[in-house]
């Protein structure tokens, strides 16, 4: 009878282990939809920022959920179909470009005044946002 | 960094007045190490890369952090702040293509190339070849596509191992032995080039 519930009991453990490990490896990517912002700033300040003093500005905002404001100046589409959106940024060679986490039916146009949330990874020839989300246009 | 790669750009304009350099902003790298249990896969969308066709400079750059995971797990530690890859925030490769004399991106075609070069990872260096394939479009611009095996040093492979055994969730219980990545990583690139306009 003892045995039968140790025996019982290990089972459980294992069950719950192997569910859990399920859980695990299956979980969905990140996302950072419902994360609220760590900064919001204007595309002029966070490039300005990146072009002054890179190691700064890698330590305040990379890895951070921010939003942008800025003017729209292209739309492209990566290797994987993915919106990509380049914010004017008052620098001729650089600006701020947002990879949509998804396509929305409407996507804004060049020229607009938009704001836009994403996760800030760093600095190439322009600052680089990624699973990104517009907020308004 | 920033500033490197705006001189290496108009180094290449410059140097080379008549030269055409062809530039992405989006290129892909995928890059996957295999282990027992689920191989460990990772995107990147965000590189850049410039080519000169005259003199078959290469060069791309990419960020770490803009890796993306398809373990789930995996990236939403990559990307959280528990992550920190400041220290070493990019890679980078510069090398040269040979046989870019026959492409002609107003034309539509296919061309086998070969890519030497150097790829910055970390505070590692390593010199990599490759064979790739140039497909043009007939409207001036073409992409290319490359496949190869990169083998990492040993201290590498513990030092990535030991970052998914301090970050992974405790519950998922694995040891890297079976879960870790390996020394053998494939990497496939692919970017679609435009004449640099802005």
């Amino acid at each position: 009878m003892i045995m039968k519930k140790v025996l019982s009991f290990i089972l459980g453990i294992i069950i719950i282990l192997l569910l859990a490990f399920i859980v695990v490896i299956n979980l969905p990517q990140a996302s950072i939809k419902n994360k609220a912002a760590d900064y919001s700033i204007d595309a002029n300040e966070l490039f300005s920022a990146y072009s002054v003093n890179e190691a700064k500005a890698n330590s305040t905002y990379n890895g951070k959920v921010i939003e942008v404001s800025g003017k729209l100046i292209d739309i492209s589409e990566d290797e994987q179909g993915a919106p990509v959106l380049l914010l004017d940024s008052g620098d001729d060679f650089g600006g701020i470009l947002c990879t949509l986490d998804n396509k929305p039916k409407n996507l804004p146009s060049i020229g607009q005044k938009i704001k836009v949330k994403g996760q800030c990874n760093g600095i190439l020839m322009d600052v680089v946002l990624n699973k990104c989300h517009i907020i308004t246009k | 960094m920033h500033k490197i790669l705006l001189v290496f750009f108009f180094s290449l304009v410059f140097n080379l007045a008549f030269s055409q350099v062809f530039f992405t902003r989006t290129g892909h790298v995928h890059v996957k190490s295999q282990n027992n249990v689920k191989n460990i896969e990772a995107d990147n969308y965000q590189v850049i890369s410039f080519v000169n066709m005259e003199t078959g400079e290469v060069r791309f750059e990419g960020l770490l952090k803009s890796f993306e995971f398809k373990l789930g797990a995996l990236d939403r530690v990559f990307n959280s702040d528990r992550i920190n890859v400041n220290q070493y925030p990019k890679f980078r490769f510069e090398g040269t293509i040979s046989g870019l004399d026959r492409v002609d991106p107003n034309r539509i075609g296919s061309y086998d190339v070969e890519v030497n070069g150097t790829l910055y990872l970390w505070d590692e260096k390593r010199v990599t070849s490759a064979t790739g394939v140039i497909n043009t479009d007939g409207n001036g611009g073409f992409s290319a596509n490359s496949d190869f095996v990169m083998r990492i040093e040993e201290n590498s492979m513990h030092k990535l191992n030991n970052l998914i055994d301090q970050k992974l969730p405790d519950i998922v219980n694995l040891s890297t032995d079976s879960f870790g990545v390996d020394r053998d990583i494939r990497v496939s690139l692919n970017a679609s080039y435009k004449l640099r306009n802005r």
